[in-house]
């Protein structure tokens, strides 16, 4: 069975990852639950609460996943990728439910 | 990652568990003996049984009448009659109303008052943090300052969750491995003791977590609310009271006449029915246009009845309000409420704690198991600081924590009662016995660490009745002949305690003088990058 080193698993390449999961991630979660929020029906604070009461699942399936992707590029291509669509999925529903 | 979906998993759960975990040890002990909070308290105060609970007319006159005497001209009166094990005693809170242009602290105040003679609860025998200081540890922590702690216990608690997670991914065979013990096998027994805990306590611990998490939210996740309402900060701050709904009343300034709200509870009884008033809430008292609010007792799990809003001079009837407009917040809610138990009787309080013990060994065995895995290897040379460091800090925490909290019940029955600080050098001494316990096994090394630490809980536990003895009047000799249980019960599980240290203790001196066995690895249990 292959380990860490043989295979040339770096240091650096775990740690990369770890980074991912916190900081990153955490932004994905934030955002993804934003834009989740403004789509859950009745009022404005129903969303908001389901949004936030499931940001913590969110976020730790986010951490799961970036543990379980084979290639880093995919990691941080998805995670950057994904903070960039929420965060203008969630601007685009404020600004159409905001409009005057 | 390399390998398989479940052997990454494997990876997570080992280092999001190994990572924080004597954090989270030091929270499960510390909350496990939050659910006995009230009763550790009565025993470091020395208080004696309560008065008993007058009926609620009484008990209302009486907290009017100190009301009246002392929080004139305050803008909210609070009345919470005496109701069973979580407030055994009459509760009276106030506040004043903010004063313009002023920078000073809004004045507040709040008594224990006797439900029967409305006189004020006299104050403890013995200063002490009692059985408050830790719980409150459990998720401030102490020494942090302002809210660190508090993030701190945040960001742990989401690693508890996605061990909690990735433990149940990595597990294929749930159900066989919780049929599964095989003692005597050094690491093998390890692994199963923590399949064991964890999986036979999987609901509580999955609902403690989540729930737990919900507490942070306001701390971890306030920019989905903010982003919500384009950070607009005012909006979102109105996010509760959406949710909830608030009674607004304006202050006159002119003195008008207050209804006693004992004369309202027939007609909040006549929509709720019989004994269904948990408390008062009396906004602008004196004022011409004040409230009286009545509270519905709560559901079981949602802390949040309804309310019917009266007029406080004339007695009006002006809104009824349900307990919340949202499923969404009585889910929030039920879980919070889950978590803190305050609705448990003695039965299933006990469940409570047993399954914190359950979740307190999951870590200690998961933390035992990462050690014993890395033994063989350690020993050769490789690595060997990680592992002493985790060895040291996994046998001066999983024995010395509970040493810690014993000297912290002996440092309050030993400290001069007169001493000033004695309150902060209970808690002093406790983690002053913690540090000394890590120490220890760096010098002595651990095979005899883990049996000495043993010997050192069982005697420290099994002190605390004796020293109550000596130097107080509620020892068990007086408070079983009295039937009190909760007093006679303290001492009696240090005793129990005790006896569980010694026998570890015991199991520990015989293992030592065999010929060291420890099971060898099959390689199909080995994880690729859990060795790295």
């Amino acid at each position: 069975m292959p380990t860490a080193a043989s295979v040339g698993l770096s240091r650096w390449h775990v740690a990369s990852r770890v980074f991912a999961a916190t900081i990153p991630a955490f932004i994905l979660a934030n955002t993804l639950s934003i834009a989740l929020g403004f789509l859950v029906p009745g009022i404005k604070a129903n969303g908001v609460a389901w949004a936030t009461l499931l940001s913590y699942a969110i976020y730790t399936c986010l951490i799961m996943w970036i543990f379980s992707v084979k290639r880093l590029k995919t990691v941080w291509l998805s995670i950057v990728g994904g903070i960039v669509v929420t965060s203008g999925a969630a601007w685009l529903f404020y600004f159409l439910e905001n409009r005057p | 990652m390399i390998g398989g979906f479940r052997q990454n998993m494997t990876w997570l759960h080992t280092w999001a568990g190994l990572v924080f975990c004597w954090i989270l040890y030091f929270m499960f002990v510390t909350g496990t003996l939050g659910y006995l909070d009230l009763e550790i308290d009565r025993w470091m105060e020395e208080t004696p049984p309560s008065a008993g609970a007058a009926p609620l007319e009484q008990a209302t006159n009486s907290a009017m009448n100190r009301l009246n005497s002392e929080a004139q001209g305050a803008e909210r009166w609070m009345i919470f009659p005496p109701d069973g094990r979580e407030s055994p005693n009459l509760g009276i809170f106030w506040s004043m109303p903010k004063v313009e242009g002023s920078d000073e602290p809004i004045q507040r105040g709040n008594e224990q008052l006797d439900s029967f003679t409305g006189e004020p609860i006299a104050e403890p025998r013995r200063d002490t943090g009692g059985g408050q200081v830790l719980y409150r540890m459990h998720y401030l922590l102490h020494y942090f300052p302002g809210q660190s702690g508090y993030r701190l216990v945040g960001l742990i608690t989401i690693l508890m969750f996605v061990g909690m997670i990735t433990g149940i991914v990595v597990h294929k065979k749930i159900f066989r491995e919780f049929f599964t013990f095989r003692p005597g096998k050094g690491q093998r027994s390890w692994l199963d003791a923590h399949n064991l805990f964890s999986v036979s306590s999987l609901p509580f611990q999955l609902m403690i977590t989540y729930s737990g998490l919900i507490f942070t939210v306001g701390l971890w996740m306030p920019m989905i609310g903010l982003a919500s309402y384009g950070f607009d900060t005012k909006m979102a701050a109105n996010l509760a009271n959406e949710l909830i709904g608030e009674v607004k009343v304006e202050r006159t300034g002119t003195p008008g006449p207050l209804m006693n709200p004992m004369e309202l509870v027939p007609a909040a009884e006549a929509e709720w029915g019989a004994d269904e008033v948990s408390y008062f809430e009396i906004l602008n008292p004196g004022d011409q246009d004040s409230r009286i609010v009545l509270h519905r007792e709560a559901g079981i799990l949602t802390r949040l009845g309804g309310r019917m809003v009266f007029d406080g001079a004339t007695g009006e009837h002006l809104e009824t309000m349900p307990p919340t407009k949202l499923p969404v917040l009585t889910f929030a809610i039920a879980m919070l409420g889950l978590h803190e138990g305050t609705f448990a009787g003695p039965f299933l309080r006990w469940l409570y704690v047993l399954s914190g013990i359950l979740g307190t060994a999951m870590i200690a065995t998961g933390a035992v198991h990462w050690t014993s895995k890395r033994r063989k290897k350690a020993e050769e040379g490789a690595d060997s600081f990680g592992f002493r460091l985790v060895e040291c800090l996994n046998i001066g925490t999983i024995v010395g924590l509970p040493v810690g909290i014993a000297a912290f019940f002996l440092a309050n029955r030993i400290l001069p009662v007169e001493m000033e600080t004695r309150a902060d050098w209970e808690i002093h001494i406790m983690f002053l016995t913690w540090l000394a316990c890590l120490i220890y096994p760096a010098i002595r090394g651990r095979q005899h660490s883990w049996r000495d630490l043993s010997w050192l809980a069982a005697a420290a536990y099994a002190a605390v009745p004796v020293v109550n003895l000596a130097t107080s009047e509620m020892h068990l000799g007086n408070t079983i002949a009295n039937g009190d249980w909760v007093l006679a019960g303290f001492d009696l599980t240090c005793i129990a305690t005790a006896a569980v240290f010694a026998g570890v203790a015991v199991y520990l001196s015989k293992d030592s003088r065999k010929p060291k066995r420890e099971a060898t690895i099959g390689a199909a249990e080995q994880i690729p990058l859990g060795s790295s």
